[in-house]
C-alpha cells in the first residue's frame, strides 16, 4: 500500500516519475519482452554501445529513465529491453542484495553516496570498468575526482558507482505567507507556533540538526551526548510544530491545503510538486547553518548477469540529453554541465550549479550512514531509537 | 444339493455379496477423501508455506543474535524480547497504539448496535439497500478516505469554514486535525462499516418476538438490550471488538497522516527494524510481542461470549 509516499524524499520521486512511467512502461515492457537479444549476453563495442540485451533494474522508480526520449530511443535503436523493480526505501536496495533475490538477477541498481563504504563492505557493488562509460568524463570534476569522489564512489582502488543525480534538503516555505527563513532556529520563534511541520526523514534530520548545532561531520560519527543534543534541537522545533510529516508527498499536500507555512527537512522538488497541485508559492531555501544533501549513482551489483548492457545503459544515462530529461522528470539536479542549456529555466534554477563546489564541500556536504561505528559513537540503530522516542 | 453347496436358494434372486458393497463404500470414501484433499489441500499448503513456515522462521530468528545488517548468529538469547518490552520509545508507542485501538474498538462496536438494530428490526423494506449504503464507503480508497479528513477538519476544511462563517470562532480551530482524536475519528470511520456488518449478521438470527416478549414481561429497553439482545449477539460483538482492535492497533498509515506530533505506531517500528536497520531478530521479537498481546486480548474477549446478561 502506498502511503502517498510513506517514505521520505523518495516518495516524491516516485510520484513524479509515476505519470511518465505509466505512459512509458507498456512500450518498455513490450520492448523488453520482444527483445531479440538473448539473456546470455550482449556484444559490446567500444564507447558503451551494445547490440541487444536486457537491463534488470532494481532501484527508485524513474531512475531507470524509462520514458526519457534520449534513453528510450537508444534502447529501441540498440534492441535493449528493460525489466524494472522499484523500491520504497533505500534500505530495500540493501535488503535485496544482502538477503537474497538480488545478486545474479539484477545488473543495474543505485546507491546514495553515504551508503557507498557500507555497500562495498557487504560486497554489493562490483568494481566498474570506466572505459565502458566514456560519457562519465563529461560530469562536473567534483563528481569524478577529488576528496568527495574518493570518499563515496572511488576507494579501495576501484570505482564502485557513477553519481548521476543529486539534491538538497533545507527548509520549504510558503512565499505568500512568510519571508524566507534564514536559520532553522527562526522556526522556533512564537510566530511559527503551530504552523510548521517536521519531516520524518531521520538522516536529513540528523544532518540538519548537526549543522544547526555546529557539530556536523561528514562521517556521521556522533557521541551519544551529541545525538541527545540533536534530538534536543528537534524537540525544541517540535514544540512549534503542528505535525510530523510522514513524507515529502504529504508535505506538498499540506502546503496546498494551507496547513503549514514551513517545513524541515525540506526538499527542492517539493516546490514543483506543490505547483503541480496548483500552489505556486512553495519555495526551498538553504539556511545559513547548511543543508542535508543526497547524491545517487549507478552501480552494477556483483554477480550481475550481462553487465555489458548495464555499462552501455549507464553510459547513455550520462549523455547531456538524458541528464536534462532526467532533471525535468525527476526534479533533481544533474551532474553533467552540458545538460544545463538543454533544461528549462525553472528546472535549472532549482539547484545552485554555479556554486556547486561550495555547496557540496562546505554548505551541504554529503554525509555517511553510520552503520558501523567505532566504540563510543552512536550507530544508525541508536539514531533510529532516539528518533522513535522523539516521535512517540 | 446344488443349492446347498452354493448356499443359494433356487428360484430366489441372489443377494449381492457384501465384499463388492464394501469395496464400493471404500471407493466412495476414497473419492470423498481425495475431493476433500483437493479442496482443502491448496489452502493448507498455502497456509503452511506462506504463514506457518515464515512465522516459525521468524520465531527462531527472534531468539538469536543480530550480527549486522540482515545477518544473524545462531546463539540463543532472549535479549531481543527484553529490548522489545523495555525500550522506552517502543513502550510509549505501543501503549498509544493499544489505547487508541481499544477505544476505536469499543466505539465502533457500541455505535454499530443502534444501526444494526434499526436495519434488522425497524426497517420493513430496503434492508439490503441499507446494508449496501453501510458498505458503500468501503468502495473508496483507504487513502482517499484519510485525505478526506483534511477537507473536513483542516484549517480551510468544511467544519472550520462553517464555524468561522457562523461567527462561532474567529480563527480556524487547529486542534481538530493532527492529533490522536483525529486518528480515532478516522479509525471509527474506517472500521464502523465492518462492525455494523458483524453485529447485523449476529442479529439476523434473533426472533423479534424475543425482544417483544421481554418488553411485554416488563423489561425496560435497557434491560431488554442487556439481558436479551447483547447476550445473543455477543459472538458478533467479540468479533467486532477483536477485528477493530487488532487492525487499528497495527495500522501505521492513519496515525502517520492524521496523528500530528504523535503519529508513530508499532508497525512503523517493526518495519524500521527489518528494512532500515536489518535487525531481523529485534523486528521479529517486537512482532511476536504484538502477536502475544493480540492473542491475550482475543482470548479474553472470547470469554465474553459466555456473557449471559446483566
Amino acid at each position: 500500500m502506498s502511503l502517498d509516499g510513506s517514505f521520505p524524499r523518495r516518495d516524491f520521486l516516485r510520484r513524479a516519475a509515476m505519470i511518465a512511467a505509466t505512459a512509458g512502461v507498456g512500450p518498455a515492457f513490450v520492448a523488453a519482452c520482444s527483445s531479440t537479444a538473448s539473456k546470455s549476453g550482449s556484444a559490446v563495442a567500444s564507447g558503451g554501445k551494445v547490440k541487444g540485451g536486457t537491463v534488470n533494474f532494481w532501484s527508485w522508480q524513474g531512475y531507470d529513465l524509462l520514458t526519457e526520449p534520449a534513453v528510450k530511443g537508444w534502447r529501441t535503436a540498440n534492441h535493449v529491453g528493460i525489466h524494472s523493480g522499484y523500491v520504497g526505501t533505500h534500505d530495500e536496495i540493501t535488503a535485496k542484495f544482502t538477503t537474497g533475490g538480488g545478486k545474479g538477477v539484477y545488473n543495474l541498481s543505485t546507491y546514495e553516496a553515504g551508503y557507498g563504504p557500507f555497500y562495498v563492505s557487504l560486497g554489493i557493488p562490483s568494481a566498474l570498468d570506466m572505459s565502458k562509460i566514456p560519457n562519465f568524463a563529461q560530469v562536473y570534476p567534483i563528481f569524478r575526482s577529488g576528496p568527495i569522489f574518493n570518499r563515496w564512489w572511488h576507494f579501495n582502488g576501484h570505482q564502485w558507482c557513477c553519481p548521476f543525480t543529486w539534491g538538497l534538503q533545507g527548509i520549504n516555505y510558503d512565499t505568500a505567507r512568510i519571508k524566507a527563513p534564514t536559520s532553522y532556529t527562526e522556526l522556533m520563534g512564537p510566530t511559527f507556533k503551530g504552523k510548521i511541520g517536521v519531516t520524518d526523514d531521520i538522516v536529513a534530520a540528523f544532518v540538519i540538526g548537526a549543522h544547526a548545532l555546529g557539530i556536523f561531520n561528514a562521517s556521521s560519527l556522533y557521541r551519544p551526548s551529541q545525538v541527545s543534543k540533536i534530538i534536543g534541537f528537534w524537540t525544541q522545533l517540535k514544540k512549534n510544530a503542528r505535525l510530523i510529516i510522514p513524507s515529502y508527498g504529504n508535505m506538498a499536500d499540506l502546503f496546498v491545503a494551507g496547513e503549514i507555512v514551513a517545513a524541515t527537512p525540506g526538499w527542492s522538488a517539493v516546490n514543483t510538486f506543490a505547483a503541480q497541485k496548483g500552489d505556486h508559492h512553495v519555495s526551498h531555501v538553504i539556511p545559513s547553518e547548511g543543508a542535508a544533501t543526497f547524491c545517487d549513482g549507478f552501480m552494477i551489483p556483483s554477480q550481475a548477469p550481462d553487465p555489458d548492457v548495464a555499462y552501455a545503459y549507464i553510459n547513455e544515462a550520462f549523455s547531456p540529453e538524458a541528464q536534462a530529461q532526467e532533471a525535468e522528470a525527476l526534479v533533481q539536479a544533474v551532474v553533467n554541465p552540458q545538460a544545463l542549456p538543454l533544461m528549462n529555466s525553472a528546472t535549472r534554477t532549482l539547484y545552485p550549479y554555479d556554486q556547486l563546489d561550495t555547496v557540496l564541500t562546505s554548505r551541504a556536504p554529503l554525509e555517511a550512514i553510520p552503520v558501523k561505528v567505532p566504540s563510543g559513537y552512536a550507530s544508525f540503530a541508536d539514531w533510529e531509537n532516539a528518533w522513535t522516542a522523539f516521535k512517540a | 444339493m446344488q443349492a446347498l453347496q452354493t448356499g443359494k436358494t433356487p428360484g430366489l434372486r441372489s443377494r449381492p455379496s457384501s465384499r463388492p458393497r464394501a469395496a464400493g463404500r471404500l471407493r466412495a470414501r476414497t473419492r470423498r477423501r481425495l475431493a476433500i484433499i483437493a479442496l482443502v489441500g491448496p489452502a493448507i499448503v498455502l497456509l503452511l508455506g506462506a504463514l506457518f513456515v515464515p512465522a516459525l522462521n521468524l520465531l527462531v530468528k527472534s531468539v538469536v543474535e543480530s550480527t549486522g545488517y540482515g545477518q544473524v548468529a545462531y546463539h540463543f538469547t532472549f535479549s531481543n524480547y527484553v529490548s522489545a518490552v523495555s525500550t522506552p520509545g517502543y513502550l510509549t508507542v505501543a501503549f498509544n497504539a493499544f489505547g487508541i485501538g481499544a477505544l476505536a474498538a469499543v466505539i465502533c462496536t457500541a455505535a454499530s448496535y443502534p444501526i444494526a438494530y434499526f436495519i434488522n428490526f425497524r426497517l420493513r423494506r430496503g434492508k439490503n439497500l441499507a446494508l449496501f449504503l453501510v458498505v458503500a464507503s468501503l468502495f473508496s480508497s483507504y487513502l482517499v478516505r484519510l485525505y478526506a479528513w483534511y477537507t473536513i477538519l483542516g484549517i480551510h476544511g468544511v467544519l472550520n469554514d462553517a464555524l468561522v462563517r457562523l461567527g462561532v470562532v474567529k480563527q480556524p480551530l487547529l486542534f481538530l486535525l493532527f492529533n490522536r482524536w483525529a486518528v480515532l475519528i478516522a479509525f471509527v470511520n474506517i472500521f464502523l462499516p465492518y462492525t455494523i456488518l458483524m453485529i447485523s449478521s449476529a442479529m439476523q438470527n434473533i426472533q423479534k418476538d424475543l425482544l417483544e416478549a421481554a418488553r411485554v414481561l416488563g423489561a425496560s429497553p435497557l434491560r431488554t438490550f442487556s439481558r436479551v439482545l447483547l447476550p445473543l449477539t455477543m459472538t458478533g460483538a467479540v468479533g467486532a471488538l477483536a477485528y477493530t482492535f487488532i487492525l487499528s492497533s497495527g495500522d501505521y498509515i492513519t496515525p502517520a497522516l492524521l496523528g500530528g506530533l504523535n503519529g508513530e505506531f508499532v508497525g512503523q517500528i517493526v518495519s524500521n527494524q527489518f528494512i532500515a536497520l536489518g535487525d531481523v531478530p529485534l523486528g521479529a521479537a517486537i512482532s511476536f510481542v504484538m502477536l502475544a498481546v493480540f492473542l491475550v486480548v482475543y482470548f479474553a474477549l472470547t470469554r465474553l461470549e459466555r456473557f449471559k446478561g446483566i
